[in-house]
């Protein structure tokens, strides 16, 4: 195995579970999810160099995981899942509070949504996030701002 | 400080986007002022919730890597460059050979014009008296061309000489 491979590898051990995690949450099918993961390293193995060059190689990751969930979720149906998606999944035992918070998380516009759950749920830096989505990092700040001011508006009326 | 700017830096610091150095001056900025700080506190338990929410544990298995696949991948790929530095240095000595083929067709080509344009030097030498031929003396250009005449039994106008390695010959009639 060369040198190239055991570093993919190795990003697969480091980053592969949040990147499932991220495609669990984009395509809400494990299974497609984990097939996403392959293909995703398939295609960062496909084009190596880049991946050895990049600054933020787990942003590259995610930018490739990005374009493989939204290819496979265009190919599935014509349209993004409904944002109600988020809602219905995992109740928990603690869901009671954090129920106004999912809700109002679905209920965010699919850029803001998606910028946050990048940075909350992914932990990517500003500059991760926005080599992810091709935008300027002003804007991820700007996002990240508008969709923190809507879920705290939720939270805060959450009776505690 | 500016509403607006405390606001943003507040949120900022909730989502983790702050600098250390920036963090410890608001942090102390905030003990300041009770109003800002509680409003901070909104928007950090407001992070840590959907940081709860979006993070919340499923059960999850990492599917294992997809060496033979990856492996295979950059096989093909390392083909592929080998294939297109081979087409680079066929392409290269083809454009060579052509190159050079046409210049020296060129240069053939240039050779011959030159040569029809410079015709070799002639000695022309016109019969003159016998007196002159035997004041020329032996080596006399004169003495040459009636040799040349009296080996051909002729006599021509012209003594042509136009190589000094070869002998001279007789040229066209007067």
């Amino acid at each position: 195995m060369d040198e190239a491979t055991t570093r993919l590898e190795t990003l697969y051990r480091d980053v592969g579970p949040g990147l499932l995690a991220y495609l669990r949450r984009c395509c809400r099918e494990p299974q497609a999810a984990e097939d996403l993961l392959q293909e995703t390293f398939l295609g960062a193995a496909r084009r190596i160099e880049r991946l050895l060059k990049a600054v933020s190689p787990r942003a590259w990751l995610y930018a490739i995981a990005r374009n493989v969930a939204v290819t496979h979720l265009r190919r599935r149906r014509p349209t993004r899942p409904m944002p109600a998606d988020i809602a219905a999944t995992a109740p928990t035992a603690a869901s009671d509070e954090l129920e106004p918070v999912r809700r109002a998380i679905a209920e965010l516009p699919e850029p803001l949504r998606e910028t946050l759950e990048l940075r909350l749920g992914a932990d990517l830096s500003y500059a991760e996030i926005a080599e992810v989505l091709e935008i300027p990092v002003g804007t991820v700040r700007s996002r990240l701002h508008h969709a923190l001011q809507r879920v705290r508006a939720a939270a805060v009326t959450d009776p505690e | 400080m500016e509403t607006e700017i405390l606001k943003r830096l507040l949120m900022d610091r909730a989502l983790g986007g702050l600098s250390p150095d920036v963090e410890a001056l608001l942090a102390a900025y905030l003990e300041r002022d009770a109003a800002p700080a509680a409003r901070g506190r909104e928007f950090e338990l407001a992070a840590n919730r959907t940081r709860q929410v979006l993070r919340q544990a499923q059960p999850m298995t990492l599917p294992p890597f997809p060496a033979a696949r990856v492996q295979a991948l950059d096989r093909g790929r390392r083909r592929l460059i080998l294939l297109r530095n081979v087409a680079g240095i066929a392409a290269a000595l083809v454009l060579g050979v052509g190159l050079g083929a046409g210049l020296d067709q060129r240069l053939a080509a240039h050779r011959t014009t030159s040569a029809s344009a410079l015709s070799p030097p002639v000695l022309v030498v016109a019969r003159t008296g016998a007196e002159a031929t035997d004041s020329a003396g032996f080596w006399s250009a004169q003495r040459l061309y009636e040799q040349a005449c009296d080996t051909k039994g002729t006599h021509a106008a012209q003594l042509i000489w136009d190589s000094p390695v070869k002998a001279p010959r007789l040229g066209g009639k007067s």
